[in-house]
């Protein structure tokens, strides 16, 4: 499995649950098991559709990903002074190349894996919120899987996922910083959205 | 060695006995690490500590050297190591591959305990040390992986974790021929799995240094659908580095605490009515 094909995974996992529950384990909890069912049961018909699969994990992804912290976090001191909309341009434009480049490898996930939340741990006066889960595989050792969640207008929204210790946006952070030093911003979303600008991770 | 050997014979089967094993397996065994294999939490040897950028740029003082070795991994993966493990795929049918997997991952198995133990995990290591009873006998000499079937769980631990619990936990970064992403003390971690790990012990030095090709081809195969991973990125090098120190960081400490290294908006100034999500897509 593909890191960024985790990322992912992992990124629509989290956004499956239809009315989102106090707290943040039992968010991760229930929509893991969602999204792992769903795939198992739509797969021949993701397959044979790739625009059906790119519908789904966006459907999932906008009821609790954030799409702005997180894209901010991605250009970290980049998106200084840069107005909303363009983040959220390049939000979108960095998910879809990414889903268009790695959504299929989500249906070769395994699913008879088990989601198992470890701990969680309010950080920065409880402003932010660390879920540590554990993919618990048939065959091989259990995966770490964490969660960064923050809580907008009363509802829990992530904004990072850790797999293995290796951070979302931290790994495309370090990739974006190396672009931006010769393009500007709006390069770069263009860039993504024609398919030149491709992010590995 | 036999005293009535040649010195032709000697030397030939002193190459055979250790040379073009430990090469094999090292060739073999760290193209994982360099190609993603990390994902699956096997065979990759990363750590330390640095949690920012410019920490893990400070680690890198060979940078010039790393570069020139990642460069040579690069070009060998494409030109041997890649298209091997393909045809090994392509070949041979998946349950036999999974046999071999297993096989290695049992022969490996003693060394997690051993390694659980010295790091005070002891119901770990017991669990460890009963997979591989369990997996040794009625898994047939580990060919099937009946510990898992039976919900004995799976754990990893190697001597560079080992060593970071001992102390050395900073370490210089350093790429390895073929194996690609690592460190002084991760490397060196690398030379004594070497020589006690019964993949070598038992595998190469009794069955040949095929075991140790053999080892390698499954290793790099199991790569071979991480092997997107690092393609197109703007530096291919500063990827795997960072990916490195990341992953390893949090083997060798418990991070499951601890807020990565963010600029967070708030602490660059960003007003907080320009950080509110918005209605979506």
């Amino acid at each position: 499995m593909r890191l960024p094909a985790l990322f992912l995974c992992a990124l629509i996992g989290l956004g499956t649950v239809q009315a989102a529950p106090e707290r943040p384990r039992d968010m991760v909890e229930q929509s893991a098991e969602v999204v792992l069912t769903t795939l198992v049961k739509r797969r021949a018909e993701f397959r044979a559709d790739a625009g059906k699969l790119e519908a789904f994990m966006l459907e999932q992804l906008e009821q609790t990903f954030d799409h702005q912290y997180s894209a901010r976090l991605v250009l970290g001191r980049h998106s200084r002074g840069v107005n909303a909309e363009t983040i959220d341009a390049f939000a979108h434009a960095l998910l879809a190349n990414l889903m268009r480049r790695y959504g299929k490898a989500m249906l070769d996930f395994d699913p008879n894996v088990d989601v198992k939340v470890l701990s969680e741990t309010p950080l920065r006066d409880g402003k932010l919120m660390r879920v540590a889960t554990e993919l618990a595989r048939a065959d091989g050792a259990p995966v770490p899987v964490d969660y960064m969640v923050r809580q907008v207008d009363g509802s829990w929204k992530i904004f990072d996922v850790l797999v293995e210790g290796v951070s979302y946006v931290q790994t495309y952070r370090n990739q974006f910083e190396e672009q931006l030093r010769n393009q500007t911003l709006d390069q770069v979303i263009a860039g993504l959205r024609n398919g030149s600008v491709n992010v590995g991770g | 060695m036999d005293p009535s050997m040649s010195a032709a014979e000697v030397r030939v089967s002193w190459h055979r006995e250790r040379v073009l094993p430990v090469a094999i397996c090292a060739l073999v065994v760290l193209l994982s690490a360099c190609s993603g294999r990390a994902l699956r939490g096997e065979g990759a040897e990363l750590a330390n500590g640095p949690t920012t950028a410019e920490e893990r740029a400070a680690l890198d003082p060979w940078e010039p050297s790393n570069r020139r070795m990642h460069e040579f991994n690069r070009r060998l993966d494409r030109r041997v190591m890649k298209p091997v493990a393909r045809g090994y795929v392509k070949v041979v049918p998946r349950p036999v591959r999974q046999g071999v997997t297993n096989l290695f991952d049992n022969l490996q198995e003693p060394i997690v305990a051993l390694n659980l133990l010295v790091q005070g995990h002891g119901q770990k290591a017991t669990e460890s040390g009963f997979r591989f009873l369990l997996n040794s006998t009625v898994g047939l000499a580990g060919i099937f992986d009946v510990a898992s079937a039976g919900k004995v769980p799976e754990y990893r631990a190697d001597f560079g974790q080992t060593f970071a619990l001992w102390g050395w936990q900073r370490s210089r970064y350093l790429v390895l021929p073929v194996f690609g992403p690592s460190s002084v003390r991760d490397g060196f971690a690398r030379v004594v799995n070497s020589q006690v790990s019964p993949i070598n012990t038992v595998g190469t030095r009794k069955l040949g240094p095929g075991a140790g090709v053999l080892y390698g081809i499954t290793s790099r195969a199991a790569a071979l659908p991480n092997e997107a991973f690092a393609e197109n990125a703007a530096d291919e090098y500063l990827l795997l580095r960072d990916v490195y120190f990341q992953r390893r960081g949090c083997q060798i400490r418990d991070c499951s605490q601890e807020v990565p290294d963010y600029e967070l908006p708030d602490e660059l100034g960003v007003p907080a009515s320009d950080i509110t999500p918005d209605d979506g897509p």
